[in-house]
């Protein structure tokens, strides 16, 4: 075991670990997640945010999750970084939330503007660790031409099937497989130091 | 069945199953090869990372800080809630133990039959006492502890009630500000219909006069691309040119817009409103297909 783990909550830094932070969490210490949801909170929200549209909802999620990541445990290293696992876990369960919403047919949703909530960003320190890699991605979303870029985030943030984004499109579904799986690639290729 | 060796045609195929579009022989090769190569495990993973790189290129939203306030509240009440159980239950346990009658302690049958003259009986029936209280006190912290999960299980339940009645709620004040809305002096509500491309699609626009703006009400009215946009325009007579009466681009099939009319003749009931799909950089002259239209007066 990481000898971090055992490290008391007074002698944490804002540079502990990730793998500190959820070790400490996993032995019941609520700072640990709380320096968590510091870090990837933000990311978090933004997510469901995008994918859900609405500041409640978003809110709702963004709770959800790092309650699961308390309560459930699960999280593995072996399986990727924590932010990854939370980004991971996030749009899976937004889109659930999405395609839940469709099935009951509300008849009215994302009237109230998304701008009432937001407050001006106040965490430098947090946004100067994460701003690297969101500057890498935004530098590599760039080097998509616009089609693949739209396929790959239609897919992404709406989860509509293949299908369904050739129909939008109104391009065949080969190509659509195409773009998609082509600008994956390129982004496997332009990110490969942050994976 | 071939397979598939080179980089290119499995970086595909990860590509492929990441997206969630493998088509059934593909997830056969694909299978196959991670049988074949079960290294390659990390790079399937790495793709799925590459995936969920995507969010980090939105720009960061930051939520309200009482959203930490709330989550921390939560997960104290949750602490408050199992430490309890765990003591009664370990009580219980610890407790249990000096009562439970020990093996040295059991009598000892006499080979002949009979009682152990040495174990009085009234030894016998203390020890089996003590054996159905440590019983009883386990079997309670048992069921204390299943109650609390329970207890727990029910505050989730209610959790995800309260969720769906303050979702019900926005819905209502929605509802709301349309109704209000329709009671304004001179707003009008006009269905529209599909055609060519949006056959299945359909809405209702409410124009509120003295507040100059537009509802849109969807349905089956799906998103368009950044380089498109639905616009909608007012038909004054046959004999004057469609009024731009501004644009929108919904969120979802179903969504409720609103903007604010961009001329006055847009809400001063016209014969006709259209809805096109232009490209949205062109100039405000109807060029795009007709995708919906009300009845003409």
């Amino acid at each position: 075991m990481d000898s971090e783990a055992c490290t008391p909550k007074s002698h944490w830094t804002l540079d502990a670990t990730d793998r500190a932070l959820i070790e400490a969490m996993q032995v019941g210490q609520v700072e640990a997640l709380q320096e968590l949801y510091r870090r990837y909170g933000r990311l978090v929200y933004t997510l469901a945010l995008r994918i859900l549209g609405t500041v409640t909802e978003a809110e709702d999620l963004t709770q959800e999750i790092f309650l699961k990541l308390w309560q459930q445990q699960t999280y593995d290293f072996e399986r990727g970084s924590v932010g990854t696992f939370l980004t991971i876990l996030t749009r899976s369960r937004a889109i659930d939330r999405v395609r839940s919403r469709k099935a009951r047919q509300r008849l009215l949703q994302r009237w109230i503007s998304m701008d009432s909530d937001r407050t001006e960003n106040n965490l430098p320190l947090e946004r100067a660790a994460l701003g690297e890699r969101a500057q890498q991605v935004q530098s590599a979303l760039t080097q998509l031409s616009e089609k693949e870029r739209e396929v790959l985030e239609i897919a992404y943030y709406e989860g509509l099937s293949q299908s369904e984004i050739a129909h939008r499109l109104d391009v065949p579904l080969g190509t659509v497989k195409t773009r998609a799986r082509t600008a994956l690639k390129k982004l496997r290729t332009l990110l490969q130091d942050l994976i | 069945m071939a397979h598939p060796d080179s980089s290119d045609k499995w970086q595909d195929l990860m590509a492929g199953y990441v997206l969630e579009n493998l088509s059934d022989q593909e997830a056969a090769e694909l299978r196959q090869l991670l049988e074949d190569q079960p290294e390659l495990r990390h790079e399937l993973q790495r793709y799925e990372a590459t995936l969920a790189q995507l969010p980090q290129g939105l720009p960061l939203e930051t939520p309200a800080p009482r959203l930490e306030q709330a989550l921390l509240s939560q997960i104290h009440a949750l602490q408050a809630d199992q430490q309890p159980d765990l003591q009664s239950a370990g009580q219980a346990a610890g407790q249990a133990d000096p009562l439970l009658p020990r093996p040295q302690h059991r009598p000892q049958r006499n080979p002949r039959g009979g009682g152990d003259p040495g174990f009085p009986r009234h030894r016998l029936a203390w020890g089996v006492g003590r054996a159905i209280a440590a019983g009883l006190l386990l079997f309670l912290g048992w069921d204390n502890y299943t109650l609390r999960r329970s207890l727990t299980a029910n505050q989730q339940q209610l959790n995800n009630a309260n969720s769906l009645i303050q979702e019900l709620r926005q819905n209502q004040q929605q509802t709301a500000v349309v109704l209000a809305s329709l009671s304004r002096p001179g707003a009008m509500v006009y269905p529209l219909l599909g055609t060519g491309s949006l056959a299945d699609a359909s809405g209702s626009l409410v124009t509120v006069p003295d507040a100059g703006e537009a509802i849109f009400i969807a349905r089956n009215v799906p998103a368009l691309p950044e380089d498109q946009v639905y616009r909608l325009w007012a038909i004054q007579d046959a004999t004057t040119a469609p009024l731009y009466c501004g644009e929108f681009n919904p969120e979802a099939d179903d969504t409720t817009t609103r903007w604010v009319l961009p001329a006055s003749g847009c809400s001063t009931q016209p014969q006709q409103l259209l809805i096109t799909i232009d490209p949205v950089d062109s100039p405000p002259v109807p060029v795009g297909e007709l995708v919906l239209q009300s009845q003409p007066s």
